[in-house]
């Protein structure tokens, strides 16, 4: 007798023990989470102020851990492609020229510069009194060497290998020891912008050569930060580099940075980068789950700094050589039918902001008339749908014509679309659309393109300018090499053509917006919001910006004691 | 003896070519192309795709690929990762370190707590503490990793503070969460495990025999019953143990730690075919070895199995 009940207590206790640890406030988890790369070019600059929060500490010093998402797969700014690397390689490495966040040119490891009147020459005149972190003066060759560098074989594919093959790069030639000039095949008037971006970052002409094909595992710059160790799936240190007095014009200090080291911690799972950062083991997150984000600011434990990237905004380029979206009027009909307020306030928390237009908002060259041309208005989604013949005959919700279902074939890797994707096939289906959403890996989806098995392709492209277009919708990329649309018209090539290659700022401007209309006239692209960057930062936390290209500029930032 | 050894020795091999074979195939068998991941979705031409298969040998028969893979493998080059461009062994050999300190710590937490709860609830056969072990490891069999995971650090980092959420390196305060949650159901299976065995030994006759020669209940637990029972307790450990090292994957993901687990998940979602064939074939070779010195000992400690 006293053991049954002993027994029957001991159960209850039990239960009791488990439904106490069920009912806590568990953190809300999203098990795997993060996929690995993100199949975008990384972000450049923007027009943006930036978040400029409290002025900073004079106190120097501290570590900095910050939780990012994804591992780099090299430190080789020549070799580099992804957002993640960027990131780092800022801090390890300077360009010729510093590009302020307003977009504005100031010099960087060139005094000045000359271009000459077709924009395919540019001459820097260096600074003299700049060291690499292994002790090797800057001069004119590590210029040459880092260049030539990266159109070697020796990197297969990478952000700066495009830019400078894209404009048909000659040499880089040594006038002397502190002059250096720079050829292209072409006129590349964005170059100078270029010349300050992370992927024409300078190496050590010493290191390059000591390292060889592990140089990505060992970069030595001039940055403002020293390359410490790399830890794989753990965590890279970089550390303040004491000799530093070249930063940029535009920091709100100069000489070395404020901070003695900066631990990047690689922590892929959003849940696990959150509870760190709840308990203090990180003083940054990057990319938080935007509820549980928005949930620590309004509890005062964290700011959220948030950036709205320029360039290309998240868009569904739409086939325009398969039915059904052979009819303009279909196409036509799915801007119509989603609701780009509702999709970036459900999905994104506002964090996200709303797009109209295949440019966004805070891009040079952006064109107002582009994106007011739709706004969601169901009704007329239906209207036009009808008029092309399309109609529920059968009662099941999804319209047909000749027998045929008003299906669309989306091919897609979920990892890119799932805070949208559901949300957004709800609102084509309210419209009458059957969408068949194919699940699969980035390769195979690529695959599936490049058999042209495909309605819609999810696409977004961070740049300064609206300069993707050209990639994305000039006809000399249709059938397979980017230009997913398939798209012919020749007043859009005209214009994409001379705004690449035009040196006048405002013909280019007229151009890219002649373009922005075309496309959003003939309804090439669904577009959907602007992709953003966030990052949590702890109360300690002082002097947080963004560079132009939309990543914390660690230099300014210092932690309060 | 020897000829078991020689038998045993051999299945194993034939095991490591079927796993080498079936890894090797399965990956080649799912659609979508590797070139494609490397290069990614913007401008790529088909010369640039066409280049890119010369030079990673895709364009060969399969059994070329493999052939060439096996002969390397032999010589302990397992390729370079497509994405990193670092040799797989040495990513491999980096981040065994951190997976083995887990599972081994992971070990001594199971056989510890499992191993006292277990030999308790045998002592105390059928009273309530009995059943409070019992009920108690069907729930830790019961609780997802993850799950138990979270409840951890919730307690232990966020609300204690005690120990980090965010695991690194082998120091027993950075080993502590992980190695309970991998550990706490290993320690149920391990609690039932002496139990029974336990149980079992406790009611043969020799056992009976020492009581009744008057021999102190310490000498007859100690002495005669608990070395009995621990014969297919030892042998159960060598199963565990790879267990434990295939287990790691979900821990580590948890903890954001080091390890061939965390390795071989990033290694699939890039389409890493040389680190996902080196971790799986890695993997498999240590839970091959694991279980042929599992049986040798078994055998060695156990001789009615050599003569069959």
């Amino acid at each position: 007798m006293k053991n049954a009940l002993l027994k029957t207590l001991s159960v209850t206790l039990l239960i009791g023990l488990l439904l106490t640890a069920c009912g806590g406030s568990a953190p809300a988890t999203k098990p795997a989470e993060q996929p690995t790369t993100a199949a975008t070019e990384a972000p450049a600059s923007a027009t943006e102020a930036p978040a400029a929060t409290e002025a900073p500490a004079a106190a120097s010093g501290g570590t900095l851990t910050l939780g990012v998402a994804i591992e780099p797969e090299t430190l080789d700014p020549g070799d580099a492609v992804f957002v993640q690397e960027q990131f780092i390689l800022m801090n390890l490495f300077d360009s010729l020229l510093s590009v302020a966040p307003d977009g504005s040119l100031h010099p960087g490891l060139a005094e000045s510069w000359e271009p000459n009147a077709e924009f395919s020459e540019f001459t820097f005149k260096l600074r003299q009194d700049v060291t690499f972190h292994d002790d090797t003066p800057f001069k004119a060759d590590a210029v040459k060497a880092s260049f030539d560098h990266i159109v070697s074989d020796a990197v297969l594919e990478s952000g700066g290998k495009s830019l400078l093959q894209d404009h048909k790069y000659v040499e880089t030639v040594v006038v002397d020891d502190y002059t250096v000039t720079i050829k292209f095949g072409d006129s590349y008037p964005l170059f100078l912008r270029d010349a300050g971006r992370q992927w024409l970052g300078i190496s050590s002409p010493t290191a390059l050569e000591k390292s060889g094909a592990d140089y990505g595992r060992n970069p030595v710059g001039t940055g403002p930060f020293k390359f410490v160790e790399w830890t794989a799936q753990s965590q890279i240190v970089i550390e303040r580099n004491p000799d530093y007095k070249w930063g940029p014009e535009f920091a709100t200090h100069q000489g070395p940075a404020l901070l003695d080291q900066v631990v990047f911690r690689i922590l892929p799972e959003a849940a696990t980068r959150l509870t760190a950062f709840e308990t203090g083991e990180i003083l940054i997150a990057s990319e938080p789950p935007a509820l549980d984000a928005v949930a620590m600011v309004e509890a005062g434990k964290a700011s959220l700094q948030n950036f709205a990237q320029p360039g290309i905004p998240a868009i569904l380029m739409i086939n325009t050589t398969k039915a059904p979206t052979d009819d303009i009027n279909v196409r036509k009909a799915m801007i119509l039918a989603v609701n780009q307020d509702e999709l970036a306030k459900t999905a994104f928390q506002s964090l996200g902001l709303p797009a109209y237009s295949v440019v966004s908002p805070s891009t040079w060259g952006y064109d107002e008339k582009a994106a007011e041309m739709y706004r969601y208005n169901l009704e007329e989604a239906k209207s036009l749908l009808e008029k092309s013949g399309w109609v529920d005959s059968n009662g099941d919700g999804i319209r047909e014509k000749n027998g045929e279902k008003l299906t669309i074939d989306w091919p897609d890797n979920p990892a890119w679309s799932e805070a949208f994707n559901e949300l957004l096939m709800g609102y084509l289906k309210e419209a009458g659309f059957d969408v068949n959403y194919r699940s699969m890996d980035d390769g195979a989806a690529y695959e599936e393109l490049l058999a042209g098995n495909y309605t819609l392709v999810y696409m977004y492209w961070t740049r300064p300018d609206p300069s993707p277009l050209r990639s994305l919708f000039h006809s000399e990329n249709n059938n397979g090499g980017g230009a997913w649309a398939n798209f012919v018209n020749a007043d859009l090539d005209t214009a994409l053509a001379d705004a690449s290659t035009n040196t006048d700022e405002n013909a280019r401007k007229a151009d890219y917006a002649k373009a922005q209309q075309v496309i959003m006239e003939n309804a090439l692209a669904l577009p959907m919001f602007t992709v953003n960057t966030s990052y949590l930062t702890a109360p300690a936390v002082q002097g947080f910006g963004f560079d132009l290209e939309g990543y914390p500029f660690l230099y300014d930032i210092s932690i309060a004691k | 003896m020897f000829n078991y050894l020689v038998r045993r020795i051999f299945t194993s091999i034939l095991v490591l070519f079927g796993v080498s074979v079936l890894v090797f195939s399965v990956i080649h068998l799912v659609p979508g192309d590797v070139t494609m991941a490397i290069l990614g979705r913007q401008k790529v031409t088909a010369e640039k795709v066409a280049a890119l298969r010369e030079q990673l040998g895709l364009n060969d028969p399969l059994y070329v690929q493999y052939g060439r893979y096996v002969s390397k493998a032999l010589r302990g080059d397992l390729g370079n990762s497509i994405r990193t461009n670092q040799p797989v062994a040495e990513s491999i050999a980096g981040q065994m370190p951190s997976t083995f300190a887990l599972a081994m710590s992971a070990l001594v937490v199971a056989l510890s707590i499992g191993g006292l709860l277990g030999l308790l609830a045998a002592l105390r056969h059928g009273t309530w503490f009995d059943t409070l072990i019992m009920s108690l490891s069907v729930s830790g069999l019961s609780i997802p990793t993850f799950w138990m995971g979270l409840l951890l650090i919730l307690l232990f980092s966020v609300k204690l503070g005690m120990f980090p959420s965010i695991s690194n390196g082998s120091s027993p305060a950075q080993l502590f969460l992980p190695a309970l949650t991998l550990g706490l159901p290993e320690a149920a299976v391990t609690a039932r495990m002496v139990r029974a065995s336990m149980l079992d030994v406790l009611n043969k006759e020799y056992i009976i025999t020492a009581r009744a020669k008057g021999l102190p209940q310490r000498l007859v637990i100690f002495k005669h019953a608990l070395r009995n029972a621990m014969i297919p307790v030892v042998t159960f450990i060598g199963l565990q143990m790879a267990y434990l090292l295939g287990g790691a994957t979900i821990v580590e993901t948890m903890f954001a730690r080091q390890g061939i687990g965390r390795l071989a998940v990033q290694a699939i979602y890039n389409r890493d075919y040389p680190m996902v064939q080196g971790v799986v074939l890695v993997t498999a070779a240590i839970y091959v070895l694991i279980n042929t010195l599992t049986d040798i000992t078994y055998v060695m400690l156990n001789p009615k199995i050599r003569l069959k």
